[in-house]
């Protein structure tokens, strides 16, 4: 019988979970060293790969080698040039693989963590777009795992606690998740297990690596004060490792004493908390504003929160739990391991969305009140001429069919006409935006096709167009011409192309250690 | 309707009579049985039930006969026997003209109802800062059972239609609602007429200036949908007309966007409104129909209009004056920074190419070109000197254009400004200053500065004050605003950061990192 499995893609850390026999979620441990979390670094040589910890053991020899941060390029047209040790617009270049091609080597290696993995749900960051979800779909094609569904990360996080014995959560909570590369905030109302998420804001370029680089800008700093030399930080890869030992050292104590390498040889530099929160100012101003437009967009207040749920690893850093005490005016809830919520939360997950003749009556026992309304994180939408309310002309313009944070599953249909006489086809774009946007340039077209409309009709026949989105975020859209009945139907699910296919079989040359 | 009548009849007459006569009122209601049934309820039976009806004595005289207490039952039928009369002559009534009969209001909607129903769909139309598709939207008029839903049907009685126009905010577009009030009233040739076309009339309405009540003029109409052929203001539906059809409260007609309804010349207007109700291929001229046998009938309303800015004619007479100007302000821009910015001044003849000589192609452009070739040297020469007047040009251009065309000279000055990919500190101040001095809807502007911003690849930070000048700070504004207006900013190019275009997506990720750091700078 296989497994009921969900998997965390993180930036810097994944994990893969399934459900024990009684239904609770256990994070799988790693077969070679017993590590529940496996960090998401890739080594890449001639088609010889290794994924996780020890792939960082090549940081220092072969940066170039080492493929880190992948899933912040998931939604980028790149590839990494092992040559060149970077991610590269240049597809022409040999031996270059795909954000999606070198995440499925990680769902590859997490795989093996156990058997009978075959469907999975996959945890993304709230605000991810289409083309990353997309991505990160066709990551697991290639690892050859079919996904239930991808469900965002704070939300499986909530489901997470909503589901722990002994943690008392409840009433309305903000779900602060900082990992190592994305920040989301979530709020959610939590009811027993009823989980109902109201709204979530993110950033994506928001991270524990971000800390990490301006760790790397002091020690640059500090090595230069005494040899009046410049390391390289943008370049070799082994200071950002060291970066991150800083890092944790300073979560537990006021300074860091470390030994790095430079042109002058090594040097030993201390690097203090102060130091360091100073340094990441820029960010926590970040979190802040995210923090208040949340809670703008879903009418809250920090009085109105009852409790601040903390995920990813990088909220073990003591000014976060500073910050969020004085802007929420009570401390976040401790004593859930920050580091496996997202991943229980996807197993579970996975539990719901699973076939019920899988799980067994304990599991479904487990599972039986947990419930999920989830909301629909960004604004989808057309293009149609519309007048511009400034200058009274009609413009070409993004218009709103599903509104932001609209509970799923949804279904919304808006009338429109056609502009001109004798008009014969119909231009159907989908348009995905996070905010309420009018500027054609600002959003997103994640579909367009024609609709051939018949010929010789006036100016004004309705159109209309009906857009549905289920709880997983696949879309569903319908395009109709009311007069004649030719409609035309979208369906954003992902497909197998012929690209897909080649990065399959180049990935499968590999052999993962 | 009949066959209820005719049962009502029916149990009104067998509820009062008594067992003795049952018998022969059999006959009467086997008659009236059968012709329920068969549902064929044609004049000539209808006539003679009614004369047997009518004929009250032979009735009596047959009832005397059978029954000695035949008095009594009559008192007892009395106070039905006129509704019954009623019933069986709007049966008589029906049946002559049985497709003609009134519509009533089944639909049990109040005034009030209606008005919220119109407002709720409106808008859920015009959501936050989205304008309309299309006029047409908050009417559905192509489904047929919308229509039956156009018309709230009479209510007592009403008067012939007539509009009136109200002034409505439609989410963030000023529109003129013509509103319909009372009957359709047709006569019954014209109802026979629209049987030929489907039971529709075409409605349209145009829109005059009767300020000079001897020189009536058609508003222009450039824009769709709300043009005709020949440009002129216009707006126009199918609807489904019949017997008893009407408004029994004010009800939206037609919207035009305010934007839209320009009158020839400043000052305060006469601005008469025609709805007129024709057959289906009725054509127009100048606002007029062609043929007065189209015509059903017409209703119209005046409106007392104070434009403030320059009418279309006006326009056109500074035409000439308010493009020179724009381009002198473009060239201000393009030398903003003390030298001359190449880009910008292709960016300006470009302009120059597609809203003067193009826009004249028909016409000898030689000297259009030697006069702006001229305009930008001189300005130049003047922009050198220091002696360019901006605030005399501004002023020249506030009274002499409408707003729309001021949007339009800001358009050109952005792209002046990003024409090189970078937006320099002076130019971005120009920028800012301008659009205030032009009285721009400065969140519009700061919208249209995005735009331009997203598109290029470097925004100079010279000195300390050059990022505020990036988000229009102005000197009145207190930290605490400021930190409200960056996490504007903040959110604005946050949600760019998920862009699928790489330049916009990076140079969103610039500006995300100037918010913050300016936030930090306000201890926000």
């Amino acid at each position: 019988m296989s497994k009921v499995i969900g998997i965390d893609l993180g930036t810097t850390f994944s994990a893969i979970a399934s459900l024990d026999d009684l239904g609770n979620p256990e994070v799988l441990a790693s077969i070679e060293d017993n590590r529940k979390i496996t960090a998401s670094a890739v080594y890449l040589k001639d088609n010889e790969v290794i994924v996780g910890d020890k792939a960082l053991n090549y940081l220092k020899d072969q940066s170039n080698n080492v493929i880190l941060q992948t899933k912040r390029e998931m939604e980028n047209d790149v590839v990494y040039s092992t040559d060149e040790g970077k991610w590269v617009n240049d597809k022409d270049l040999v031996d270059t693989y795909t954000p999606a091609q070198v995440s499925s080597l990680i769902l590859k290696k997490l795989k093996e963590y156990t058997s009978d993995v075959k469907k999975v749900v996959i945890t993304v960051p709230a605000m991810f777009a289409e083309k990353a979800r997309q991505a990160t779909l066709d990551a697991a094609k290639i690892a050859d795992l079919e996904v239930i569904e991808l469900i965002n990360e704070p939300t499986a996080a909530v489901l997470h606690y909503a589901s722990l014995p002994g943690v008392e959560v409840g009433g309305r909570v903000m779900i602060f998740d900082l990992g190592g590369g994305t920040f989301d905030v979530t709020f959610a109302e939590v009811k027993n297990k009823k989980v109902d998420v109201m709204t979530s804001r993110g950033d994506k370029y928001l991270g524990g690596r971000d800390f990490d680089k301006e760790i790397t800008k002091l020690m640059k700093k500090k090595y230069f004060d005494v040899h009046k030399v410049e390391i390289d930080i943008e370049n070799n890869k082994e200071y950002i490792h060291k970066a991150e030992e800083v890092k944790k050292i300073l979560s537990v104590k006021d300074k860091a004493n470390i030994e790095i390498s430079g042109p002058n040889g090594l040097q030993k530099i201390e690097i203090n908390l102060e130091e360091f929160e100073e340094s990441i100012q820029t960010y926590i101003e970040k979190i802040k504003m995210l923090i208040e437009e949340a809670m703008e967009a879903s009418g809250m207040n920090p009085s109105r929160i009852n409790q601040t749920l903390l995920v990813g690893g990088s909220t073990r850093i003591p000014i976060i739990t500073k910050v969020l005490t004085q802007m929420m005016g009570k401390p976040p809830v401790k004593g859930v391991n920050v580091d496996e919520a997202v991943v229980c939360g996807a197993a579970i997950y996975a539990g719901l969305k699973t076939e019920k003749e899988t799980l067994n009556d304990q599991q479904q026992e487990a599972l039986k009140e947990v419930n999920l309304t989830d909301v629909c994180n960004f604004y989808m939408g057309t293009l149609a001429v519309v007048t511009d309310n400034h200058t009274g002309r009609r413009v070409n313009a993004n218009t709103i069919i599903i509104e932001r944070d609209t509970k799923l599953p949804v279904s919304v249909t808006k009338r429109y006409t056609t502009i001109a006489e004798g008009q014969e086809e119909l231009e159907c774009n989908v348009t995905q935006s996070e905010g309420p946007e009018d500027n054609k340039e600002f959003v997103n077209i994640i579909h367009e096709e024609m609709l051939k409309l018949p010929k010789g009709r006036p100016a004004n026949q309705p159109i209309d167009i009906t857009y549905s989105y289920d709880e997983s975020g696949k879309m569903h859209c319908m395009f109709t011409d009311v007069e004649s009945g030719n409609s035309h139907e979208i369906e954003l699910t992902p497909e197998t192309t012929a690209t897909l296919d080649d990065a399959k079989k180049q990935i499968e040359k590999i052999s993962i250690e | 309707m009949k066959i209820f009548s005719l049962i009502l009849f029916f149990i009104l007459f067998s509820l009062n009579v008594d067992a003795k006569r049952e018998d022969l009122f059999e006959t009467h209601s086997k008659k009236l049985n059968q012709q329920i049934e068969s549902k064929q309820v044609d004049n000539e039976n209808i006539q003679e039930l009614i004369k047997k009806l009518s004929n009250k004595d032979s009735l009596k005289k047959t009832y005397k006969e059978t029954s000695s207490d035949f008095t009594e039952i009559l008192k007892k039928i009395r106070p039905f026997i006129i509704p019954a009369i009623i019933i069986i002559w709007l049966i008589t009534r029906s049946s002559n003209k049985p497709e003609d009969k009134p519509k009533k209001n089944t639909k049990n909607k109040s005034s009030r109802s209606r008005t919220e129903e119109f407002i709720k769909k409106h808008n859920e139309d015009h959501q936050k800062d989205e304008m309309t598709e299309n006029v047409k939207d908050f009417f559905e008029i192509n489904d047929d059972k919308k229509y039956d839903d156009e018309w709230n049907y009479d209510q007592g009685e009403l008067e012939q239609l007539r509009i009136k126009i109200e002034e409505q905010q439609a989410g963030n577009l000023k529109v003129y609602d013509v509103e319909a009030i009372g009957m359709l009233g047709f006569t019954q040739d014209q109802v026979d007429q629209t049987k030929l076309e489907n039971e529709e009339a075409k409605f349209t309405c145009y829109v005059f200036d009767v300020t000079d009540e001897n020189n009536e003029i058609a508003l222009q109409g450039l824009t769709d949908p709300y043009k005709d052929d020949k440009f002129l203001l216009q707006s126009n539906r199918n609807m489904k007309v019949g017997f008893g059809y009407a408004y029994n409260m004010w009800t939206p007609m037609f919207r035009f966007p305010v934007s839209l309804v320009i009158p020839p010349n400043r000052g305060k207007r006469k601005i008469k409104f025609v709805v007129s109700v024709t057959k289906l291929n009725a054509e127009f001229e100048n606002g007029k129909i062609k043929n007065k046998k189209d015509l059903y009938f017409h209703t119209e309303t005046l409106f007392d209009l104070n434009f403030e800015e320059p009418g279309y004619l006006d326009a056109e007479q500074y035409e000439g004056d308010i493009n020179e100007k724009i381009v002198q302000l473009g060239m201000a821009v393009a030398y903003s920074e003390k030298k001359i910015n190449t880009t910008g001044i292709e960016a300006i003849k470009s302009w120059i190419n597609t809203e003067i000589i193009w826009k004249n192609y028909f016409e000898d452009s030689t000297d259009q070109k030697i006069k702006y070739s001229f305009l930008l040297k001189n300005t130049l020469e003047l922009l050198k000197k220091n002696k360019l007047s901006l605030s005399e040009i501004v002023k020249e251009i506030n009274y002499k254009s409408s707003v729309s065309k001021r949007y339009d000279a800001m358009n050109l000055l952005l792209n002046i400004a990003g024409s090189d990919d970078r937006l320099s500190k002076e130019e971005d101040k120009l920028l800012n200053n301008t659009a205030r001095a032009l009285e721009l809807d400065l969140s519009r502007f700061q919208q249209m500065k995005t735009s331009t911003i997203a598109n290029i690849e470097t925004i100079e930070e010279s000195d300390e004050d050059s990022e505020e000048t990036i988000f229009n700070f102005s000197k009145d504004m207190t930290d605490a605003d400021k930190c409200k207006k960056l996490r504007e900013e903040y959110t604005r190019w946050n949600r760019q950061t998920n862009n699928s275009n790489e330049k916009i997506r990076n140079q969103a990720r610039k500006m995300v990192e100037l918010t913050a750091n300016l936030r930090k700078k306000y201890n926000c």
